[in-house]
């Protein structure tokens, strides 16, 4: 016994191939030289299959595009705390850099002092 | 410890040091091509999740179109009513997909700039440039030598494996706690993907056999001649469905990156795994950049 979601994958499987086969040049052909009534019984059939390969089509993404929403906390919290490691690399750097500063002035302050 | 003792020492400690720095870098650049898949795969889903509404959309009004003439107003109206409001609520899954999409393209560039940073230059050249002010201020460790290594030679390693360890660090930490969840993630946009891609093959050979191989077929069997460009439309036909396996490309990549992910997060990814998975993602990206041009 196929699972829940397996039985609807053959389903739009099979849905699909009948579109497919109600699209054909053999069943153009087939259709034509029936009585009006079985070629608007036919054409209400299409429609329905179409419906159905919507509804089963939407069904499938839904639950997919529900789950990944689920998701969206922790893939931000993830990108907020990979950008937070990446600013603390930044921060070494621009403390770093200020030092160097900091010592030009006092260098200065020295040649001042021992030409003074 | 004599004086030979401990040089050797120094010098072990900067190969030593320099190996570290080495394995980790290993680690940290797969993670940056991880993460450049990752941008260019998410990059890529916006075109091809266009390009499946257009192809539902098409494929539908096809099959409204063709039963139009054996419908009454009322179902006519009823019925494309009805298909409307079922492409509309697709429309509106594909806008979370798509929107899904951007966080996971967020998630990887904050990844690719952790792990691509150019700290390791910045950081160096600002402890250079330490040594040398202190030089200014009368302590010259310019000249200093530990164990008859220069002092100055210890920087630029030391930096190297000091921010790699970093890195490395924060990227175990994230995998640890995070890890799992991008790998249900990329599962997850694989599965999407994989229906997108099944349903945008179905789509467009429901439209090739519409548009295309019922009229070659009608015109073979039920026309008084062929039309003298019978045979090439024919060719053409079949060059058409051989093409519409390119459309799954998506789903490989989604396979693809969600199985180095895994492989990465178990620190076991490879150099061919990582050039297969470059080849999948560029695949994709030809085929998104293939349907925007179209668009």
């Amino acid at each position: 016994m196929p699972a829940p979601g397996e039985l609807k994958s053959m389903t739009l499987k099979e849905l699909r191939a009948a579109r497919k086969d109600m699209l054909s040049g053999p069943w153009r052909l087939a259709i034509k030289a029936q009585p009006a009534e079985v070629r608007r019984a036919a054409a209400l059939r299409f429609l329905d299959v179409e419906q159905a390969i919507l509804e089963l089509e939407n069904a499938a993404l839904a639950d997919i595009r529900d789950k990944l929403a689920a998701n969206e906390a922790a893939l931000i919290a993830g990108t907020k705390a990979l950008a937070k490691a990446r600013q603390n690399l930044a921060k070494v750097q621009a403390v770093l850099e200020a030092l160097g500063t900091l010592l030009t002035v006092a260098a200065k302050i020295a040649k001042f002092v021992a030409t003074g | 410890m004599t004086i030979g003792n401990l040089r050797a020492s120094a010098l072990a400690a900067l190969i030593l040091v320099a190996a570290a720095g080495c394995a980790s870098s290993q680690r940290i650049e797969n993670a940056g091509r991880v993460a450049d898949a990752g941008v260019a795969f998410a990059d890529s889903v916006p075109a091809v999740i266009d390009e499946s509404f257009a192809l539902s959309v098409t494929a539908n009004s096809l099959g409204l179109a063709d039963s139009r003439p054996e419908l009454t107003e009322d179902e006519r109206s009823q019925r494309l009513q009805t298909n409307d409001a079922l492409l509309i609520q697709r429309l509106e899954i594909l806008r979370g997909l798509k929107r899904h999409a951007q966080l996971l393209r967020s998630y990887f560039v904050a990844l690719g700039a952790l792990v691509q940073s150019d700290a390791t230059t910045g950081i160096s050249n600002a402890t250079q440039n330490i040594v040398k002010r202190l030089s200014d201020v009368g302590l010259d460790l310019s000249k200093k030598e530990l164990a008859g290594v220069p002092i100055a030679d210890f920087i630029q390693p030391a930096v190297e494996f000091g921010v790699a360890t970093y890195q490395n660090v924060a990227l175990t930490r994230e995998l640890k706690e995070r890890g799992h969840i991008i790998e249900r993630e990329l599962e997850l946009q694989r599965a999407a993907l994989g229906i997108i891609g099944d349903q945008m093959m179905s789509d467009k050979d429901a439209q090739l056999e519409h548009d295309v191989r019922a009229p070659l077929f009608m015109e073979y069997v039920a026309g008084t001649s062929l039309p003298g460009n019978w045979n090439d439309r024919r060719i053409a036909a079949f060059r058409q469905t051989i093409d519409l396996q390119s459309l799954n490309a998506a789903a490989a990549a989604a396979d693809n990156l969600h199985q180095s992910w895994i492989a990465f997060a178990e620190n076991r990814l490879d150099e061919g795994s990582l050039l297969r998975l470059l080849r999948d993602v560029e695949e994709f990206a030809a085929l998104a950049d293939k349907l925007k041009a179209k668009n």
